[in-house]
């Protein structure tokens, strides 16, 4: 595993260097070989860096060692001997097999993700288990103990981001930009915003025809909760709501209250589903 | 009462000296966010028209290849096969070299960092004049706009849905962290001293690093690979053709080939450096700004930069939008 950027630069370095070595040399057709290798290179870092942006290439630190082997065999051949720089053309081969390699898997496993994608998303967001479970302890993603359905269970912080509507977390702040303080705008923004958690829900937790409806619910709750830590429950128009707290101080309030309640919403969605097996 | 008098003219003059001194630091703001914008423009409509030249190039080079999407060649090819002849060429040899124009994606990055730069000094003007309108409607675009790119990061990246790991990476936490202020900001009303104090904690340094990364990256990578391109191009083509052409064809296309070979490392930081010298400058000042924000000064004193400002800063936003429509 190595960085994006590792990779990518070795891959420039490699680009660079086989291009100088072309210059240098007046051997045909090692020197339009040279220039084609070194399309090739920068090429490949520009898969890389398209595919990966500033994540980890998986078997990265590989085929950057193989790029760096090639660039300072590139920098230091005798530039007129042909052995030696079919040499270095083999090892720029090496390092650009290695990568391409890694992207050709890294494609196919996307496309198949994308193959796969729409008939995975039904039932995708559900965190409590589909079948009754025939026991073990209680937690998220149990080791083998609960059997095959405790195995598929979710871990605790992919239970917390399905159970979160981060889709509605991020839409509020637009909505309340929008509304220019309008409380009549903002609640009809708030409206459409939980019947596209309720939808996204439904479908997303679908199993055998029914949906977890304490997972929407609990999704639902979240949003009202994150709504008061943004201040959204204090709209200046005709005053607020109550007075003998600021808004400032409800926000603080809301806050914590979201945090406390995302760091349990996990819990609460398992307790749900270990007194309805079905998960409903 | 001489030391009353002195004290006052003192007063006086390091208060002028301080206006004065605002009000350069607020032009200079808006003098260089613009020439950074349009360095930006003209760089990127730069690195795509060569783009595009060395792709029809390398195309041209060789009969066995044509025109489309992607070129697909032997990634172990030697002369004299034909480029694009795959006849028994594994397919994990085969390599695609993309022929479409450049990927908004890369540019995107440096556009939303500019957006975030000029929206981030409508918040300073802000700070100076109390809750102009025309400000506020800049700032709900520029959420909008960063909010559009936050998700594509994230869609770009390949990450399932749901999935916030991908938030973790620098680009997409400084757009996110952009997006955090500006909601700070609206959740002031703009006003002033709530303003200054959302303004002296965030630092915008993460967005220009983010800007200067997305200029150099731009640089070493897809502009070089296209003078990568270009040259293979046209030394395959000679190859090709020189037993047909006369000494003056001979000459005129060993001076492309000499042109393009020339093109080194340091000739493409000479074309980034306006740039990078701009967005330098800019961070510069931008701090410097934010440190006089931080003084006490009279309203009269805010308004007067602040219109200085407003309509520079105004016309920077609508500039970013014109780059690149499609975020």
């Amino acid at each position: 595993m190595a960085s994006a950027d590792i990779v990518v630069n070795a891959f420039i370095r490699l680009r660079d260097s086989l291009t100088t070595l072309a210059a240098r040399t007046s051997l045909n057709p090692q020197k339009s070989i040279l220039l084609h290798r070194a399309m090739i290179a920068g090429s490949l870092a520009e898969q890389c860096a398209a595919r990966f942006g500033n994540g980890d290439v998986p078997g990265g630190d590989r085929a950057a060692a193989a790029a760096d082997a090639a660039s300072t065999a590139a920098g230091n051949v005798d530039a007129q001997e042909a052995t030696a720089v079919d040499a270095v053309i083999a090892a720029a081969d090496t390092a650009c097999d290695a990568l391409s390699a890694i992207l050709s898997s890294v494609f196919s496993a996307a496309r198949r993700v994308v193959r796969e994608g729409a008939s995975n998303f039904v039932g995708s967001l559900r965190v409590s288990p589909p079948v009754p479970r025939t026991g073990g302890p209680v937690g998220f993603g149990a080791p083998a103990v609960g059997g095959a359905a405790a195995q598929a269970q979710p871990t605790y912080a992919v239970s917390v981001a399905k159970l979160f509507p981060v889709e509605a977390a991020t839409a509020f702040p637009l909505a309340q930009a929008y509304s220019e303080g309008s409380g009549f705008t903002l609640l009809l923004f708030i409206i459409v915003i939980l019947v596209f958690i309720v939808a996204l829900r439904y479908f997303g937790t679908l199993k055998d025809g029914k949906p977890a409806k304490y997972e929407i619910g609990i999704a639902v709750i979240s949003f009202l909760l994150w709504i008061g830590s943004l201040k959204g429950y204090w709209i200046k128009e005709g005053g607020h709501p109550v007075d003998w707290i600021t808004p400032d101080a409800s926000a603080g309030l809301f806050g914590i209250a979201t945090i406390m309640w995302v760091a349990l919403v996990p819990y609460i969605a398992e307790a749900t589903a270990e007194k309805e097996p079905d998960g409903q | 009462m001489r030391i009353v008098a002195t004290a006052l003219v003192g007063l006086l003059l390091s208060s002028c000296a301080a206006d004065v001194l605002r009000l350069e630091y607020a032009g200079q703001v808006s003098t260089q966010a613009g020439a950074l914008v349009q360095s930006a423009k003209g760089y990127v409509a730069d690195v795509k028209a060569r783009r595009r030249e060395a792709n029809i190039a390398l195309v041209a080079s060789d009969p066995s290849c044509s025109w489309g999407d992607v070129l697909v060649i032997d990634r172990r090819w030697r002369p004299p096969a034909g480029l694009c002849d795959l006849a028994g060429v594994p397919p994990e040899r085969q390599e695609r070299i993309d022929l479409r124009p450049l990927s908004q994606d890369a540019l995107k990055t440096i556009t939303v960092a500019i957006a975030g730069v000029a929206a981030y000094q409508a918040a300073l003007a802000d700070v100076l004049e109390d809750k102009p309108p025309d400000a506020k409607e800049a700032i709900n675009s520029a959420i909008g706009s960063l909010s559009t790119a936050s998700s594509d990061i994230n869609r770009i990246a390949g990450e399932k849905l749901f999935d916030l790991g991908v938030l973790t990476s620098d680009r997409a936490k400084a757009v996110v962290d952009l997006i955090g202020t500006l909601v700070a900001l609206q959740q002031t009303s703009l006003k002033v001293n709530a303003v200054r104090a959302v303004v002296a904690e965030k630092d915008s340094k993460p967005l220009l690093s983010a800007l200067d990364d997305g200029v150099t990256k731009l640089a070493a990578l897809q502009d070089a690979n296209s003078a990568s391109r270009l040259l293979f191009a046209l030394d395959l083509a000679y190859g090709r053709e020189r037993a047909n052409a006369d000494f003056v064809g001979r000459r005129e296309w060993i001076r492309q080939i000499a042109a393009a070979a020339d093109d080194s490392p340091g000739a493409r930081e000479a074309r980034i450096a306006a740039l990078r010298s701009a967005l330098t400058q800019l961070a510069a000042i931008d701090m410097k700004l934010r440190q006089a924000l931080a003084g006490e000064f009279s309203k009269a004193d805010r308004q007067r930069i602040a219109r200085e400002n407003r309509a520079q800063i105004l016309g920077i936003l609508s500039q970013v939008a014109a780059i690149f429509p499609a975020i």
